[in-house]
C-alpha cells in the first residue's frame, strides 16, 4: 500500500483526501442502492463492479500523487503492472468494470424515468387482477389476468369491450359475474382522461371465496331475519296463548266443580228427607251458578275498543264526557287521544273533583289537535308532567308530536300531532 | 258491612268465576266487572272500593300491575290482589314493590281463592313463597339468575345483542356471556328455541 501521511496543504493531501472521501462513497454506494434485480449473485457482482471500480479510481489518483511526487516509477501498482503481467489484468478488468458499472449505472436512471410500454405490458402481465385500458372499443393495453377472464365469459380474448361492459351491467348490477368455471369475478371501470381522448380503465379481480362466504352470510342473516319475524309475531300474539291458558285452567276448576256437584245431588237425594243437609235450593242455585260460567265462555272474546272502553267507564261513574269532532282513525294518533282522555278524566276526578271533560278533535291537511279540558277546580300552583302525564307526553313526542299542559283558568291538555310523519305501528 | 268490589279479568271464564266467588258470600259485594285494566283507576276514584281483584295481561294491551300502581297511588287503603297464570319471575317482585296486597296464581292447589280473599279483607298479605317451578329445556327457573331472566326477556323480543346491551347498559361481551350460559343450562342449540320455550311457558314476558 501507498504510504499517505503528509498533512501539508498541497495537492498531494488534496489527493489523499479524496481517495477517502472515494473510499467513503464506494460504502456508501454499495449499502444504498440496489440495482437491477434482487438475487445474490447479481449483489455479488455489483458489489465487485463498484468496489473495483472505485480501487482503480483510487490507484490512478494516487498514481497522480506520485506523479507530483516526481516518483511516478517508484509507485508500486504502477511498477508492479509492467514487472508482473496479470496485475495489469487485473488494472485492465478493473477499468473495463468501471466503465460498464458507470454504463449500468446511467441506463438504470433513465430506466427508471423512461419505462418502455414492454416494461409496463410486462408487469401488468405479473399481477393476479385483470387489468384493460381501452378507448372507444379499442384495446389500448390488456394483461394476461384479464385474457384469461374473458376468454371464460366470452370465449374471446380481446371481446368488443363496450357491448361485454353493458351486458354486464345490465345483467349483473352489483357487477360481479359468476363464471362458467366455477370462479367468480367483479369488474369495475373508470375513466381516466388523457388528454382530450377519454381513456377507460377497466378491472376485474376474482373473489370466488369472499363471494361464497358472502352468499353464506345473506343465507344466514335472511334465516336469522326470518326467525326474528316470527319471534316478534309470537310475541304479539302471546297474550292470545295466555288467554287459551288461563281459559283452559278455568274449565278444568269449572270440570272440577261440576264432579263436586253431581256428588254433592246425589247426598241430596239419598239424604234423610227429615234431616236435610242442603236445601234443594242452595243446588238448584250452585247448579245454575256453574252452568252460567259454562256458558260464558262461548262468547267470543275480542279486544274492546279503547275509546268504548273509557266511554263506558265515564258513563258507569257518573262523568261526562262531550266529543266535538270526530274520532281519529290512525291507530296511533287513536292510542294518543285514548290515553290522554283516561289521564284527564282521571287526574280531573283526583285533583279537581270533576265531573266533565270536554275533547275537541280539529283537523287540517298537515295535522290533528287534540284539545282536552275538565271542569275541575283551578289548582292553586302549575301542573307539573309527572306519571301518566309524562308517559303521555313522551307517547306524544315519539310520534313527532307537541304536547302542552295549561294550569290557568282551567286545566287543559293540548296536544298536536303531524299528519305523515306518524308512522302506523 | 259489605265489602265493595271491582273485578278486572279480560277472560270471560275467569271474571265469571270470580263473580261466582264474590256473589256467593254475603260479606263482599260486586260493584263492577271489567274486561280492561285501563280504566280500573277511574272507578276506585269515583267509587267506594274496597277490594280489586286484578288480572295482569290483557287482551287489550292494558296491564294489570301498571293499573294496580295507579290504584295503589291514588287510594293506598284500596285493597288489590294480583290473579294471573303467568310464572313471569318480574310480576311478584313488581307486586310487592307496588305494595299489592296479596298475590294468587290461578293454578295453584296450595291454596284457594277464597282463603286468600278472606285473608286479604281481614288484614294479611299473602303471597306464595316463590314463582311457580317452571322446566326450561335442561333446567327450571330456580337455576337462571336475576340478570339472565332478564336477558331472556329481551331474547323473546328478538332484538340484537348489540340492543339488548344498549338497553341494558352493559358490554355487548357481557350480553353473549349470558346468553352463552342461558344456552348452556337450558341445553337449547340457538337463542331462537330458547327464546321460544321460555315465551311459550310465561317464564318471561316482555312489555
Amino acid at each position: 500500500m501507498t504510504k499517505f501521511i503528509d498533512l501539508n496543504w498541497n495537492i498531494q493531501t488534496l489527493i489523499l483526501i479524496w481517495n477517502l472521501l472515494l473510499l467513503l462513497v464506494s460504502i456508501y454506494v454499495l449499502v444504498r442502492f440496489s440495482w437491477i434485480g434482487t438475487g445474490k449473485l447479481l449483489k455479488v457482482s455489483q458489489v465487485v463492479i463498484i468496489g473495483s471500480s472505485f480501487f482503480l479510481l483510487m490507484v490512478l489518483t494516487d498514481a497522480v500523487r506520485f506523479r507530483f511526487k516526481g516518483d511516478i516509477l517508484n509507485y508500486v501498482p504502477l511498477r508492479l503492472t509492467f514487472e508482473i503481467p496479470w496485475i495489469a489484468a487485473v488494472l485492465a478488468l478493473a477499468v473495463i468494470s468501471a466503465g460498464l458499472s458507470f454504463t449500468l449505472f446511467m441506463l438504470k436512471i433513465w430506466g427508471d424515468k423512461n419505462p418502455t410500454p414492454f416494461t409496463i405490458k410486462e408487469s401488468l402481465d405479473s399481477l393476479s387482477v385483470g387489468v384493460c385500458f381501452h378507448s372507444f372499443r379499442k384495446v389500448k393495453l390488456i394483461n394476461h389476468a384479464m385474457e384469461s377472464f374473458l376468454t371464460v365469459l366470452t370465449g374471446h380474448p380481446q371481446p368488443d369491450l363496450y357491448r361485454l361492459f353493458m351486458y354486464v351491467k345490465n345483467t349483473y348490477p352489483d357487477m360481479i359475474v359468476p363464471l362458467d368455471d366455477g370462479r367468480v369475478i367483479m369488474f369495475s371501470e373508470k375513466q381516466l382522461m388523457t388528454g382530450k381522448t377519454p381513456v377507460y380503465e377497466l378491472t376485474a379481480q376474482e373473489i370466488t371465496e369472499e363471494y361464497a362466504v358472502s352468499k353464506e352470510l345473506e343465507a344466514q342473516n335472511e334465516k336469522i331475519r326470518l326467525m326474528n319475524e316470527r319471534l316478534q309475531e309470537l310475541n304479539e300474539n302471546i297474550t292470545v296463548l295466555t288467554t287459551q291458558s288461563e281459559i283452559l285452567s278455568a274449565k278444568a276448576k269449572l270440570h272440577n266443580d261440576l264432579g263436586a256437584l253431581s256428588l254433592a245431588a246425589r247426598m241430596y237425594m239419598e239424604q234423610d228427607p227429615k234431616d236435610p243437609r242442603r236445601t234443594r235450593d242452595e243446588l238448584l242455585s250452585m247448579w245454575i251458578q256453574t252452568y252460567d260460567i259454562l256458558e260464558s265462555q262461548t262468547s267470543r272474546e275480542k279486544a274492546a275498543d279503547e275509546f268504548k272502553v273509557i266511554f263506558g267507564a265515564a258513563e258507569d261513574i257518573g262523568f261526562g264526557i262531550h266529543l266535538e269532532g270526530e274520532l281519529p282513525g290512525d291507530k296511533t294518533a287513536r292510542k294518543i287521544l285514548s290515553t290522554a282522555m283516561h289521564e284527564c278524566m282521571v287526574n280531573g276526578i283526583r285533583h279537581g273533583c270533576a265531573k266533565n271533560l270536554a275533547v275537541k278533535v280539529e283537523g287540517d291537511w298537515y295535522s290533528t289537535k287534540f284539545t282536552l279540558t275538565n271542569d275541575g277546580k283551578t289548582p292553586e300552583s302549575d301542573i307539573r308532567e309527572t306519571g301518566g302525564l309524562l308517559h303521555l307526553k313522551e307517547l306524544v313526542q315519539d310520534r313527532g308530536g307537541l304536547m302542552e299542559t295549561i294550569s290557568r283558568p282551567a286545566v287543559t291538555v293540548s296536544i298536536t300531532l303531524p299528519i305523515g310523519s306518524v308512522p302506523e305501528d | 258491612m259489605a265489602f265493595n268490589v271491582l273485578i278486572v279479568d279480560d277472560q270471560n271464564i275467569s271474571r265469571s268465576l270470580f263473580e261466582s266467588y264474590v256473589q256467593s258470600d254475603p260479606g263482599y259485594r260486586l260493584i263492577k266487572a271489567l274486561d280492561s285494566a285501563r280504566v280500573a283507576d277511574a272507578y276506585v276514584l269515583s267509587t267506594r272500593i274496597d277490594l280489586v281483584i286484578m288480572d295482569v295481561v290483557m287482551s287489550d294491551g292494558s296491564n294489570g300491575l301498571d293499573a294496580a300502581e295507579k290504584i295503589k297511588k291514588a287510594k293506598p287503603d284500596c285493597k288489590v290482589i294480583i290473579v294471573t297464570s303467568m310464572p313471569e319471575v318480574s310480576y311478584l317482585a313488581r307486586a310487592r314493590e307496588i305494595g299489592v296486597d296479596s298475590f294468587w296464581y290461578k293454578e295453584t292447589r296450595q291454596i284457594s281463592f277464597v282463603d286468600v280473599l278472606n285473608r286479604t279483607m281481614a288484614g294479611e298479605h299473602v303471597y306464595p313463597s316463590s314463582t311457580p317451578l317452571v322446566r326450561l329445556g335442561n333446567c327450571v327457573s330456580t337455576e337462571l339468575t336475576d340478570r339472565e331472566l332478564e336477558i331472556l326477556r329481551y331474547l323473546t323480543t328478538g332484538v340484537s345483542n348489540q340492543e339488548i346491551a344498549d338497553m341494558m347498559n352493559i358490554s355487548v361481551h357481557t350480553v353473549k356471556v349470558h346468553v352463552a350460559h342461558l344456552l348452556e343450562k337450558t341445553g337449547f342449540a340457538n337463542r331462537t328455541r330458547l327464546a321460544i320455550e321460555a315465551r311459550i311457558t310465561g317464564l318471561v314476558i316482555s312489555e
